[in-house]
């Protein structure tokens, strides 16, 4: 689909100005046989993520998640909570946004990947008018059943360098930069 | 959209007529919509108790297709009694179609607060 026909289904100033392409770029992006593992200083994303109420009630609605705490802020202004609480699952949203598109992590985009299923560690719940940033390093990378794994720790921050979430975020990825080009052309470039 | 994941496997079903990453011609659901499916089970009850979900611990067993139901089921599977403040239960939850074939697994840790 082509970003206007996506397009015709934002609700978000953020939606608007996301990169709906993940094959431009594609060539660039982290390789699983490539990944350096002798650094694992953690990075800072390419963007930051301010929270804003549009943000979580999308989330919530994508999700067809009706709790009001999480649609209605009338309502979650007069719950103990103050305002808007984020789904859990929300942090999906806050890393492909802080990742972007040339930085590190931006393997996440690769085209042709598949997800096995994740680990979420939360600590805070995530608020309107936090601003997150998110750090990563690699964590693991390994073969199974013939499939490429690549796991990366991915922690966000909000302004006051508070922890709020660590994820440890797993993709099984085409092996090199070879197999993520017959993606590309719209070819398996998987051997499983 | 509302994770802003636009991998083509999701959204492109020219491309994956030929692409297949999952050996399958079309479009397939977000792994993160069904684990926020199977989350909302819990969220449901624990946020307007004021628990904190504190960990989940997601498996994708199978891609999800388009047509398809997706049934959310939980069990509190362990009680964890620690002290005031930190006794926490595990929830079991999964999710199948309606043909019963299991789509996702998850574990989700709830903290019950002083």
């Amino acid at each position: 689909m082509s970003h206007a026909d996506l397009a015709k289904y934002f609700k978000t100033e953020k939606q608007l100005k996301f990169s709906t392409d993940f094959f431009t770029d594609a060539e660039n992006y982290e390789v699983w046989d490539e990944i350096d593992f002798s650094d694992l200083q953690e990075v800072e994303g390419e963007n930051t993520f301010e929270i804003k109420a549009e943000d979580i009630k999308f989330y919530a609605e994508g999700g067809l998640d009706d709790n009001p705490l999480m649609n209605d802020e009338e309502y979650a202004k007069k719950s103990p909570y103050g305002g808007l609480v984020a789904h859990p699952i929300f942090i999906t949203s806050i890393c492909f946004w802080c990742v972007g598109v040339k930085g590190k992590g931006n393997w996440i985009r690769t085209p042709g990947a598949r997800n096995p299923g994740q680990v979420l560690e939360i600590y805070e719940y995530f608020k309107v008018g936090e601003t997150i940033h998110v750090k990563m390093k690699p964590h693991d990378r390994y073969i199974k059943r013939g499939k490429c794994y690549l796991q990366y720790q991915m922690n966000a921050f909000n302004q006051d360098n508070v922890l709020k979430c660590r994820m440890y975020a797993t993709l099984i990825l085409p092996r090199t930069r070879q197999d993520i080009g017959k993606f590309l052309k719209g070819i398996r470039g998987l051997s499983d | 959209m509302a994770s802003f994941d636009y991998n083509p496997v999701h959204n492109d079903p020219e491309w994956v007529k030929t692409a297949q990453p999952f050996k399958i011609p079309f479009t397939v659901g977000h792994g993160m919509m069904t684990m926020s499916f199977m989350t909302s089970l819990v969220t449901n009850w624990a946020l307007p108790s004021m628990l904190q979900v504190r960990k989940i611990v997601s498996k994708f067993t199978r891609p999800v297709e388009q047509g398809w139901e997706i049934i959310c089921t939980g069990v509190v599977s362990e009680k964890h009694f620690i002290t005031k403040g930190k006794n926490y239960v595990v929830v079991d939850v999964k999710a199948e179609n309606r043909q019963g074939d299991l789509l996702a697994l998850s574990e989700i840790e709830v903290v019950f607060p002083d």
